[in-house]
């Protein structure tokens, strides 16, 4: 375990490194830096315009740029915004909350929903309502998260969802359920096929032979379907902060997500940087934590 | 029986909190607060209403700064502009300057300088106004390190303005050079408090960022900062010690509270108007959504305002200069010819139906533009100026004389120019829906009359660095906001400067009628009379109009929504609309706010 | 196995619909109808006003008012009645010109906008039907590069292993430790906007690269489990070349791993499109793609008053549920599919 995490520590620095060096490099080539529009502003003068270049680094080349930031990175500073002349940092604490919220309750809600279901319509194999449960879950998984957003917008604004009492409710609510009604439909279809594929091995006969009540053989049964669950929810937490953009930018949610891409467009560097290398650190971390899981549910597995 | 007591006690609990709920967002209760007592030194303004209330206002996002000195961006403009004063005021209308933190000021002869008498008031924190702040605020705009606007536009040819105090509260301001614009100019610098602002070794632009608390900022604005959290929204309450009164002499802001609601998403932002937890609707207000607010139940209002300040512009890239990079010239020579020809200009501008983009693209709110400079900006506007009307024929007839034709190839018409090579060009503009039907527009007008224009689509800053940069360009179509006085124009006209768009940082005007413009620039710089100025710079209208080096084709209008409850509302139509007169706005009691 | 049959039904359909697109559009997707900005969709009718009953479908003149511009003041009821294999624009199909569509009005200059019309006049269906192109295109251009790419990348590290394999799986790491859509915008931001005319080839291109590791990982599994087999070691004793081994003894064996990826692919990429063009990034004007008709559509006021903006997004839907439908028996990969 020790040598395993040890591993995962070392491989996350590299891919820690290799990320930012890609975030240097994909900015020195995109056309436009963050003072391109205080050209169009008539009382700027170029002068000053290039004084700030100098100021902020960004008329260096790109490893330059990157060698002083990762000095700067010694002394604890991870880069300043350039839009709001303060640290990165603080910027992005004030937002990461946001998102880490939206996620987490989405994904709470994903595995409340998903396991019942799951559970439910693979029981019921063949039923209607497994038929029912099945047609439903294809169906929000094919919508793009786009289009769910603009719906459940929607239905808020003729349904009036944002008056009085439910306005604050309202505000985090819709953002969690449009990020899990797909990810929930295929979490419930993942466990449903795992379950029916479980409930067909002969171990399964041997519990029923043994006398165990039918509760007691399910929750058998559902322990060992649940390892390929677990063993995606690291994949469904990265699947959420890219959700998360989307659906940040359309509720107006001031989470990292759409940060990130406000701040693509505005060439606001570090804050780009910054931000890519938490989503990148929480994937892993994510990862890892479900390989943890895994070998908590599962005994056989150890690493 | 000891239960339901308890039982009772916590629904009335409950219902307590929840009236409390309500009273916080100043919906159903419309006490009158005593204002505070008015001093002498206050502007009494002709205006009536009703104190109390909190406002909603919706930005498309957090401002980068909640330094007035920092302001670059509309959305820090408009926290400094409720939080911050300025030495005169602008009226909007007719963008003359009117009476502010001064409360008179006399124009040398020579228009070398301005004396100003200055109001004794206080700032929000309680703390005395004087010359002494006028001083710190221009030490600071001038400070080495400051990389800020108001330096650029208050270095006069170079050179910085003086500052002389008379007096604890009289000033006199001298400039270096006879100055057209000295006094628009002073409308536009925020007053720091030279106490209260941090004098740090960092830079100015540092100094009251987003993490500052709140109670360290202060300013002379109708309103001070009251908290901010981060992301979502700023709640601004009531200067006590603002320096206006209404016509009973009471102080004003009517309102207790400004809640600024950062809410980058149109959608949401009409979600929330519609459920009246905002009251205005400005600037983010799109075509569609008129509609949309015309017909929702509850009462809106939605008035079109009139022109804005807003133009789009069409251009061809006249540059004349080789690129340093390739060695080539900026556009290939052959285009170079097209673009440099005024007769093809006017062709183009002929041949563009400038309604169909204010039917289709605006929904008619908007109108064609046939200047430079918009006609929200009254005192500088000009009527008398050729139009390039709408008609295809005319535009052939154009193209004919200066020896272009035509010829068929794939089953479509093709203009041609005198040396056989067929019309086509890259328009280039920004991503997004409003500009690229406007360019898909008049991609399809232009191939009426043969030439193919093919539609190339950036986001903002690059196409920025490409138009003004790197200068890779065929033809571009961008929105410009046009300042509101011509001393800032120049930046735009002369020939040398770095955003004369068609052809930015020329070393010697290209072009005998460049060489004109310049010359009326540079003189209604220095002209004091009023009369004298509009006269050379109508000039320079016409002659741009006659030339059409830039193509006007529409000026936005602009739209607002706003709840019924918003009383005296009079919308600007430059920056910052609806709460230009912010301090006389007031919140109607009686009226239930929308289901 | 019937949904199986559906999918493989609706999939070869849009594919025939897609690749017949001039002909069954009534117009080129980029033609102006400019007096006829959002007109709602239009139901042919069989039984006029009088209820006398008609052979030939007719539409009213009056039913093409626009929701914005006042309505037209002459011919209100003036029928105009649809024909089959008209006679209208040129265009260009299978290398051919060609002027005749499926149906159409005989009248020039009023459109038949079956499926409303844009800001512009544009006729819906017609751009539905090009977008279909651009956008299955783009999925299945992505899918066969991801495909190849991952093919490649995941048989190299699985065949030879050692410091390739570790390169390689490093790298798909990488991709696979960043969500979707933000390496999307970083590598969008790489490629000039200079290039909108094949501006889906290079979506294709991204999509893939995106896409690649999901393939990578799982044909390097197989491979690893499929090079220990015995008649893979007996091949090699009989002297048989690597590449001669992969690709008798392995390559045949990962056809059916390809498909079902593919199957996952596609959808995901056909809904990238739609992310991309919503952020503004995607397929650019006048040429249509479904991700930015539906990026249109994108307002609620839009959707308030112009509702037939969305009709995209149903084919859409009936697209990603049909490649859905096609890849379920296999549904455990599809946790790996980029997603958004």
């Amino acid at each position: 375990m020790l040598q395993f995490t040890l591993r995962r520590l070392f491989e996350t620095f590299l891919l820690l490194v290799l990320l930012s060096l890609g975030v240097f490099a994909l900015f020195s080539l995109i056309p436009g830096d963050f003072l391109s529009e205080m050209q169009l502003n008539p009382s700027m003068s170029p002068g000053t315009i290039d004084q700030l270049r100098q100021d902020y680094g960004i008329d260096r080349p790109f490893y330059v740029q990157y060698l002083l930031w990762l000095k700067q990175l010694l002394s604890g500073n991870f880069g300043y915004s350039f839009a709001q002349q303060r640290p990165a940092f603080d910027l992005i604490a004030e937002r990461f909350s946001n998102t880490l919220l939206i996620t987490l309750l989405a994904f709470a809600i994903i595995m409340l929903l998903a396991l019942p279901v799951g559970v439910y319509s693979a029981l019921r194999a063949g039923g209607w309502q497994d038929h029912l449960l099945g047609a439903l879950s294809l169906f929000l998984f094919s919508v793009p998260t786009v289009v769910w957003a603009l719906l459940i917008l929607m239905a808020a604004f003729h349904g009036g969802w944002f008056t009085s009492a439910f306005s604050e409710t309202a505000e985090y609510f819709l953002p969690v359920v449009t990020l899990a009604l797909p990810g929930a439909a295929l979490v419930a279809r993942v466990l449903r096929r795992q379950l029916l594929e479980t409930l067909a091995l002969p171990f399964m006969k041997a519990l029923a032979a043994k006398g165990l009540s039918r509760r007691r053989v399910l929750t058998h049964a559902v322990r060992h379907a649940l390892n390929p669950v677990i063993s995606l929810t690291g994949s469904i937490f990265a699947a959420l902060l890219s959700g998360a953009v989307v659906v940040e930018k359309i509720f107006s949610w001031p989470g990292i997500g759409a940060l990130t891409v406000d701040s693509i467009f505005a060439r606001d560097l570090y804050i780009v940087l910054n931000c890519v290398l938490l989503v990148g650190l929480l994937t892993v971390a994510a990862n890892f934590l479900a390989d943890v899981a895994l070998a908590w549910n599962d005994p056989r597995i150890r690493y | 029986m000891h239960g339901f007591f308890k039982k009772l006690n916590i629904r009335t609990a409950f219902l307590i909190c929840l009236a409390a709920g309500f009273l916080n967002r100043g919906v159903f209760l419309c006490a009158q607060k005593e204002p505070p007592p008015s001093s002498p030194e206050t502007l009494k303004l002709n205006t009536q209403g009703r104190f109390g209330g909190t406002l909603s206002y919706a930005l498309p996002g957090e401002p980068a700064t909640f330094n007035p000195l920092a302001a670059r961006e509309n959305r820090s403009r408009l926290v400094a502009y409720l939080t911050s004063a300025t030495l005169l005021e602008l009226d909007t209308r007719t963008q003359r300057p009117l009476p502010g933190l001064a409360k008179s000021w006399t124009r040398s002869p020579d228009g070398k300088s301005v004396r100003l008498k200055l109001r004794q008031v206080l700032f929000s924190d309680g703390s005395r106004f004087t010359s002494k702040d006028v001083v710190f605020t221009f030490e600071k705009i001038y400070q080495e390190d400051s990389r800020n606007a108001f330096k650029d536009s208050l270095l006069i040819e170079g050179k910085p303005v003086q500052i002389r105090v008379l007096g604890p509260w009289e000033v006199e301001i001298i400039f270096p050079k006879p100055y057209a614009a000295s006094e628009y100019i002073l409308t536009t610098i925020p007053i720091l408090p030279g106490e209260r602002f941090p004098d740090s070794k960092r830079r100015i632009e540092e100094s009251w960022n987003l993490s500052t608390s709140p109670d360290e900022i202060s300013g002379l604005g109708p309103f001070a900062i009251a908290n901010h959290e981060p992301g979502k929204r700023t709640l601004l309450r009531r200067n006590i010690h603002y320096w206006k009164t209404d016509r009973n002499g009471r102080r004003l802001p009517y309102l207790d509270e400004i809640r600024l609601e950062y809410l980058e998403d149109r959608n949401a932002q009409m979600v929330r108007f519609q459920s009246g937890q905002l009251e205005i609707i400005d600037q983010s207000l799109r075509p569609e959504d008129f509609l949309t607010i015309k017909s929702a139940p509850g009462n809106f209002r939605v008035s079109n305002a009139g022109p804005s300040s807003n133009l789009t512009l069409f251009w061809f890239n006249q540059s004349t200069g080789t690129n340093p990079e390739t060695g080539t010239g900026y556009v290939p020579l052959e285009k170079q010819k097209w673009f440099s020809n005024p007769a093809f200009r006017r062709a183009v501008s002929h041949a563009i139906s400038r309604d169909s983009i204010v039917q289709n693209v605006y929904f008619g709110q908007a109108r064609p533009a046939w200047s430079l400079v918009p006609s929200s900006i009254t005192s500088w506007h000009t009527n008398e100026l050729p139009r390039y009307e709408f008609d295809v024929r005319r535009a052939r007839e154009l193209l004919r004389k200066v020896g272009f034709s035509w010829r068929n190839r794939g089953g479509r018409e093709r203009l041609v120019d005198s040396a056989g090579k067929e019309v086509s060009f890259d328009l280039v503009t920004r991503s997004d829906d409003l500009m690229a039907k406007t360019a898909t527009i008049i991609q399809e007008d232009l191939s009426k009359i043969g030439m193919e224009v093919r539609i190339r689509q950036e986001e903002l800053r690059a196409l920025i660095s490409r138009v003004m940069n790197s200068r890779q360009y065929d033809a571009a179509l961008m929105n410009v906001d046009i300042p509101v006085d011509p001393a800032d124009h120049v930046n735009l006209l002369l020939s040398s400067a770095p955003m004369h768009m068609w052809n930015p940082g020329q070393a010697r005007p290209a072009t005998p009628w460049e060489q004109r413009i310049d010359e009326l620039m540079n003189r209604q710089r220095v002209v004091l009379n009023p009369g004298e100025r509009f006269r050379l710079y109508k000039e320079v209208q016409q002659v741009l109009a006659e030339q059409t080096p830039v193509i006007p084709l529409v000026n936005r209008d602009v739209v607002v929504a706003h709840s019924p409850r918003v009383k005296n509302l009079a919308v600007s139509t430059i920056f910052p609309f609806a709460l230009w007169n912010v301090w006389e706005l007031y919140l109607e009691c009686g009226v239930p706010p929308p289901k | 196995m019937i949904r199986l049959r559906a999918g493989l039904l609706i999939v070869s359909l849009l594919l025939v619909l897609a690749a017949a697109a001039p002909l069954i559009a009534p117009y080129h997707p980029a033609r102006q109808f400019r007096d006829f900005a959002y007109v709602a969709p239009v139901r042919p009718h069989f039984r006029d006003r009088k209820g006398d009953w008609h052979w030939r479908p007719f539409i009213y003149q009056e039913e093409l008012s626009s929701v914005i511009l006042p309505a037209a003041r002459q011919g209100r009821a003036k029928k105009f009645p649809l024909y089959f294999f008209v006679r209208g624009e040129t265009y260009q199909w299978f290398g051919w010109n060609w002027n005749v569509h499926l149906f159409g009005l005989q009248q020039e200059g009023f459109p038949l906008p079956l499926m409303g019309t844009d800001g512009l006049g544009r006729d819906l269906l017609s751009r539905t039907l090009y977008g279909a192109r651009v956008s299955l295109t783009i999925g299945i251009v992505g899918v066969l590069l991801a495909l190849a790419m991952g093919l490649t990348l995941g048989a190299a590290a699985g065949f030879w292993g050692g410091w390739l394999d570790a390169v390689i799986m490093r790298t798909a790491d990488l991709f696979f430790s960043l969500p979707g859509v933000f390496i999307l915008l970083a590598l969008r931001a790489l490629f000039p906007p200079r290039l909108s005319d094949q501006s889906y080839a290079v979506l294709a291109l991204l999509l893939a690269l995106v896409g690649w590791p999901v393939v990578a990982r799982v044909v390097r599994g197989q491979v690893l489990s499929l090079k220990t087999l015995e008649y893979v070691t007996a091949a090699r004793a009989c002297g048989a070349s690597s590449w001669r081994i992969l690709r008798i003894h392995i390559l045949p064996f990962l056809i059916g791993t390809l498909a079902v990826q593919a199957t996952v692919l596609a959808p995901a990429f056909i809904l990238g499109e739609v992310t991309l063009s919503f952020l503004g990034l995607g397929i650019q004007e006048p040429q249509a793609s479904w991700g930015n008709l539906l990026a249109s559509a994108a307002s609620l006021s839009a959707l308030t008053h112009f509702y037939w903006l969305l009709y995209p997004g149903l084919l859409l839907v009936a697209t990603t549920l049909s490649f859905h439908l096609l890849g379920e028996r296999s549904e455990q990969w599809q946790s790996r599919a980029p997603w958004w």
